[in-house]
């Protein structure tokens, strides 16, 4: 088991005018290799759920276990926590701050206590690995790259320190189309390199029905459901009152239900949605 | 007469030696009260565009002519700007006051707007986007697609007569997209507001009068959405995506089915039960 969390609860500023409950009882286990989509609605308590995985926020109600590291004692291992799973934060690119694009994807090896030689070495490792060219931006300003660019290089310096767990919040927000996509692949190959498991917080359904192959669904604290894609997204209900709304595919797959043409499965690609209806018209003429 | 105009328009960023491409040979009109939607990849001009239309941006070479005002008129620049309001992304960077209804007034009290005309305009812009109720609020403890509402009103306080809104649902959830999105549209139909709309989710763009893709600078292809993303090759090359209706019902295409192109769910389903 990579990810334990029984019972954990949260509330922020307690005792003061502000005191507000972002977690209640939220209970899971993510097994290794898992794609794991978090959707919920601005402040249904996404981030402060994964900002307890390493240890942005400290456990106060339940439990938190990562592989064998327990959060709950009191004191955790929390350099090892935190060289476990790695964190991409929203619109990471803002977060570049050295003078070379090198030394940025470097900072974080060097902190764990990697040499220098060391250091290069697993930042040149992962610059290739997010697809950028190394030779050609290594002694780059971060600031003088494209925002995909600046995105990759951002990637890139997390996965410099060799996480286990890769925890991104809205790795896509503001990317075109095609800088999407990218990422998004970018994000499933990671699966074939140290990273073993992908947690990932989005509020693009699309996107969450067609790369996760397991979805949370918080709403105002709780987790109000755990499972695949295809259940999730089969109708409205689970998401009723969540503020969250089906995948076009899915929406699409269900009106055409309503007016009697009924598909295989739940496609949630626009190929595998054509396909299932090409099935469904074909099996009838 | 177009409420915009853009004759061969371009421009450049410099920076010491380097320049890089802003928008080249740009021509454009723009009627009042329609809802035009700006497509185009990262770095592709969109908001370089958008900076053009309210004199952000004075352009290289050609006019951009607003409201019959030219950009380039250094004396009337403010008076551009007051026609021209802009929402951005990040909503948390647009909010001034602590309150809300001060926020609103913040624009108009610059301008030198009699504080009786100001409490109108605020009464009416918190109408419009339909935030009455949180006048007295303060800005922090909202929601991101009802912080956006709140960035578009102190806009709307301004009485612009074209409102540009710069990928401001990029941030949000899906109600708070949702939000934004029949904002801007009621604002066009019910207040003949011309509207700019820049974004990244094709879905925004199925529903508007005009559609403008921009590549590298230049205007790829402009029409109505369904003359747009019919061109496919173009909307490829362009680094965009079609609908998720339309690529389905252009793979049943492919497949022998006689679909017509669609763009909304909708007529995806209808397509098809036809078919049945």
């Amino acid at each position: 088991m990579s990810i334990e969390v029984k019972d954990l609860s949260y509330t922020y500023s307690v005792g003061s005018p502000f005191q507000k409950e972002a977690l209640n009882g939220v209970s899971f286990s993510i097994s290794e290799g898992e794609t794991v989509g978090i959707i919920g609605s601005t402040g249904s308590g996404k981030s402060t759920l994964v900002q307890h995985l390493n240890g942005l926020i400290k456990l106060t109600s339940g439990s938190v276990k990562v592989y064998d590291i327990d959060l709950s004692i009191k004191k955790p291992d929390f350099k090892q926590l935190r060289a476990t799973v790695g964190m991409l934060f929203q619109y990471p690119e803002y977060q570049l701050f050295e003078e070379t694009v090198l030394k940025d994807v470097a900072f974080g090896p060097l902190n764990f206590g990697a040499t220098k030689e060391e250091a290069d070495a697993a930042a040149e490792e992962a610059i290739r690995l997010v697809g950028l060219d190394f030779e050609e931006i290594k002694d780059k300003s971060p600031f003088e790259l494209s925002g995909g660019q600046k995105r990759r290089a951002a990637i890139a310096g997390i996965l410099a320190s060799k996480p286990k767990i890769l925890v991104l919040d809205e790795p896509t927000a503001g990317l075109d189309p095609v800088g999407k996509r990218e990422i998004l692949r970018l994000i499933t190959s990671l699966k074939k390199s140290y990273v073993k498991t992908v947690l990932m917080i989005s509020h693009n359904m699309d996107e969450i029905g067609e790369y996760c192959d397991r979805v949370l669904v918080m709403s105002e604290g709780k987790l109000i459901s755990d499972n695949s894609p295809q259940n999730i997204f089969a109708d409205e209900s689970i998401l009723s009152g969540t503020g969250l709304s089906l995948p076009h595919t899915a929406r699409i797959r269900r009106m055409l239900e309503t007016q009697g043409v009924f598909l295989q499965g739940n496609p949630l690609s626009a190929e595998a949605l054509a396909y299932a209806i090409a099935d469904a018209l074909g099996g009838r003429s | 007469m177009s409420i915009i105009e853009l004759n061969n328009v371009s421009f450049d960023y410099q920076s010491g030696e380097d320049l890089s491409r802003g928008v080249k040979n740009i021509n454009l009109k723009i009627e009042k009260g329609k809802f035009i939607v700006l497509l185009g990849h990262n770095g592709s001009g969109k908001s370089t565009l958008a900076k053009l239309l309210n004199g952000f941006l004075i352009p290289d070479e050609g006019d951009v002519i607003v409201n019959g005002i030219h950009t380039k008129d250094t004396k009337r620049i403010y008076d551009i700007r007051a026609k021209v309001g802009m929402v951005f992304q990040n909503p948390d960077n647009q909010m001034v006051a602590s309150i809300i209804e001060d926020d609103l007034a913040f624009g108009p009290e610059n301008l030198g707007v009699p504080r009786e005309e100001i409490q109108k305009r605020v009464d009416w812009a918190l109408e419009a986007v339909n935030m009455n109720e949180y006048r007295y609020g303060t800005p922090y403890k909202l929601s991101g697609g009802q912080k956006q509402r709140i960035a578009i009103a102190a806009i709307l306080a301004m009485l612009p007569e074209i409102l540009i809104l710069d990928e401001s649902t990029a941030m949000l959830d899906p109600k708070g997209r949702a939000e934004v999105m029949e904002t801007a549209k009621r604002l066009n139909r019910d207040n003949n507001m011309t509207v700019i709309l820049i974004t990244h989710y094709m879905d925004e763009a199925i529903d508007a009068d005009e559609v403008i893709v921009l590549n590298d600078g230049e205007i790829a292809i402009q029409g109505t959405p369904k003359e747009v993303f019919r061109e496919t090759e173009i909307i490829k090359e362009a680094g965009l995506e079609l609908p998720v209706s339309t690529q389905v019902a252009l793979l049943l295409q492919k497949a022998g089915h006689p679909v017509p192109l669609v763009l909304h769910d909708e007529e995806l389903v209808e397509a098809v039960c036809r078919l049945k």
